[in-house]
């Protein structure tokens, strides 16, 4: 009986062993001289493999394994499908980068591929010590990534920031999870979750709630807690300010979406206000600091604080509603952000970081190509029609105005519109400014053909919605 | 009261005052001795609840391995002690926080009804070992592994960190090793030049 348990847990967990096994192999790849030239190939068929395997064992119901450790089911795996699509577009765009920089080694690619295996374990854990463990091996293989780049001050800042706050964070987890189980004398979450359907909301359990939020919060970079973002965009290898924009965000928006489906505490006045202050907050703050950046990276940091203030308010949404308008928000913006990240990456070459954003000036006449897939990717983190941005921006504000709240309705749109400045700047200085950068990378067909893939499923999502949104709408019914 | 309870009380107050000092020493090795300190104390609370293991484990590991390694690197890196800086401002301002927090969970927690919590007891026969290593090996095996991926993440985090960079990391050149001769190496001087 043990041992067919066990036996039928390791079959369904198969992707994520190639996953952890394929690492210690990259690393071992990077030690020899002959197989280095094998790191990258190898990482990026493990995780072809492991997608495949995934996608033949596709649960048909709640599949507990490891005695309640982790669970599987369409959502978890939905979730996960998504992270390895967004997985395998970076690491493909992240090759020329790090040769460049001298960064492309087997400890480079066995760290990454931990850190995403650290995210599908946040996804799929069903108890507390699992998630716990699956955001510490996560955040610990990012600081380390971060830290890798040893030539860069910036990068030591970058990495001694994340570390210091990220570990805060962790610990204020921590703290709730500690309170959690002392008052529902259990680890596993949907038995937290159900505590208060059967017993009255003590002040403690959403004591701990709002602890846990804080830390939820603090991963997302939403506004008190978002110091640490833009130092980390700017100062980490582009390639892994890429992972840290999209992924983790999926990961802890499950976390959130576990914790808060089904329970009655949502139905508490104080924490909803909590989560909703905490977006409009967020919203306010990301879009006004992004108006004075010259730098590009940190002006994609605060607007993806926005981002996150949106995310927050469509959980807000899901106290009347369901979580598919936040899923598709979540969705939505990590393959926009993964999209503008990627063609960053793309356009510093070996010499030249693309560090400002006047150096885009006159790209028109260069790229037409590439300028063209960034201005529909700039259009969609704006929300302007013809991309799918549009709809998500939409839904969030639809959900709020069925729940009454016009007034921050009214605000989050007066924001967006100021947000617009900075993300037709772009547009404006690749179009219709003279001058051109020579040092600009232009090169690589393949790699371009990579960078069309999200802007062209960005214009045919929106004009087909129906059946992606019938999937995401079914699925968190 | 109970002796137990004058006891909770004493190391509690142990633990939370050098903490507090932990904090606001300058001197790095009176910090680490500190941190001694409230290992030793938590390892007492640890004995308290019942968990002889925990607690030994706490003082071996935390005290005996990761503390002294703490004070090599500290003796190795030789910092200098900074002379006191202007703390006031930040005093003040974590005061007022942690007031406000203290208070927080003062009233939460008095006010919860603790009585849906079962209270633990065993008899004194009851092995906590055995009982912990039968749970990290069968229900909590899951858990176990991922703690062992966790950890060679940080090894490897830890090398990669530190070998990158070629001409600060302390490395043995077998080539350069042998090339060397001894006149590269000696130089022999009269006692007239000194």
């Amino acid at each position: 009986m043990i041992v067919e348990n066990i036996i039928n847990s390791l079959l369904n967990f198969i992707p994520e062993i190639i996953l952890s096994i394929m690492a210690m192999v990259v690393l071992l790849f990077g030690i020899f001289k002959t197989t280095k030239h094998y790191i990258f190939a190898t990482t990026l068929l493990s995780v072809f493999l492991a997608l495949l395997v995934s996608i033949k064992y596709f649960p048909q119901d709640n599949l507990y394994l490891f005695n309640y450790s982790i669970v599987k089911n369409e959502l978890t795996e939905f979730f996960k499908y998504i992270c390895y699509i967004i997985f395998i577009l970076q690491i493909m765009i992240s090759r020329k980068y790090l040769e460049e920089r001298k960064l492309f080694s087997g400890e480079f690619y066995s760290l990454l591929i931990f850190a995403f295996l650290g995210c599908l374990i946040i996804i799929s854990s069903n108890n507390l010590i699992i998630l716990f463990l699956g955001i510490e091996l996560s955040s610990l293989s990012l600081y380390s990534l971060i830290a890798l780049n040893r030539n860069s001050i910036f990068s030591s800042e970058a990495a001694i920031k994340y570390f210091v706050l990220s570990i805060i964070a962790s610990a204020i987890i921590l703290f709730g999870f500690s309170y959690l189980y002392g008052i529902t004398n259990s680890i596993i979450i949907s038995d937290i979750v159900a505590y208060p359907n059967k017993f009255q909301v003590s002040n403690l359990y959403l004591f701990s709630y709002v602890l846990i939020f804080i830390g939820v919060a603090f991963k997302f970079a939403v506004a008190p807690f978002h110091l640490w973002l833009p130092d980390v965009y700017e100062g980490a290898p582009i390639p892994i300010t890429n992972f840290i924009s999209s992924i983790p965000k999926i990961a802890f928006f499950v976390f959130a979406y576990r914790f808060l489906d089904k329970n009655d505490i949502f139905q508490n006045e104080n924490f909803y206000n909590l989560i909703l202050i905490l977006g409009v907050f967020s919203i306010f703050i990301g879009n006004i600091f992004a108006l004075a950046q010259r730098k590009i990276l940190r002006m994609l940091a605060y607007s993806s604080i926005a981002n996150s203030g949106f995310i927050f308010i469509a959980l807000y949404t899901a106290k009347d509603f369901n979580f598919s308008v936040s899923a598709f928000y979540v969705i939505v913006y990590s393959f926009t952000i993964v999209s503008s990240l990627s063609i960053i990456t793309f356009l510093s070459s070996k010499k030249f970081d693309l560090v400002y954003i006047d150096d885009l000036k006159g790209l028109s006449s260069n790229a037409g190509f590439i300028s063209l897939l960034l201005m529909v990717t700039m259009l969609s983190s704006a929300g302007i029609p013809l991309t799918v941005g549009f709809y998500a921006k939409y839904l969030v504000l639809d959900a709020l105005i069925s729940s009454g709240l016009v007034y921050v309705a009214v605000i989050t749109v007066l924001m967006t519109v100021v947000g617009l400045y900075y993300y037709l700047r772009i547009i404006w200085f690749m179009f219709f400014e003279q001058g051109s950068n020579s040092l600009i990378n232009l090169g690589g067909r393949f790699h371009i053909l990579t960078l069309s893939i999200i802007p062209i499923l960005l214009f045919i999502i929106f004009l087909l919605p129906n059946t992606f949104f019938k999937y995401v709408f079914n699925i968190l019914a | 009261m109970d002796i137990l309870t004058i006891l909770f009380y004493l190391v509690t107050s142990v633990i939370i005052i050098s903490s507090m000092s932990l904090i606001i020493v300058n001197n790095t090795v009176h910090a680490a001795l500190l941190l001694v300190l409230i290992f030793f104390n938590s390892a007492i609370l640890w004995l308290m609840l019942k968990a002889e293991f925990l607690s030994i484990v706490l003082v071996l590991v935390y005290v005996g391995a990761v503390l002294v390694l703490f004070l090599f690197v500290i003796m190795l890196l030789d910092l200098p002690i900074k002379e006191k800086v202007n703390q006031k401002l930040y005093l003040l301002f974590s005061l007022i926080i942690s007031l406000i927090m203290f208070i927080e969970l003062y009233m939460v927690i008095f006010y919860h009804d603790f009585s849906q919590v079962s209270e633990i007891s065993h008899s004194s026969e009851f092995n906590n070992t055995y009982e912990i290593g039968l749970l990290l090996f069968t229900k909590h095996l899951f858990s176990f592994e991922i703690t062992a991926l966790i950890l060679l993440v940080a090894i490897i985090a830890a090398i990669a960190i530190n070998m990158t960079n070629k001409q600060r990391a302390l490395k043995q050149d077998p080539a350069r090793q042998i090339e060397e001769t001894k006149q590269s190496r000696l130089r022999i001087i009269k006692d007239k030049d000194l």
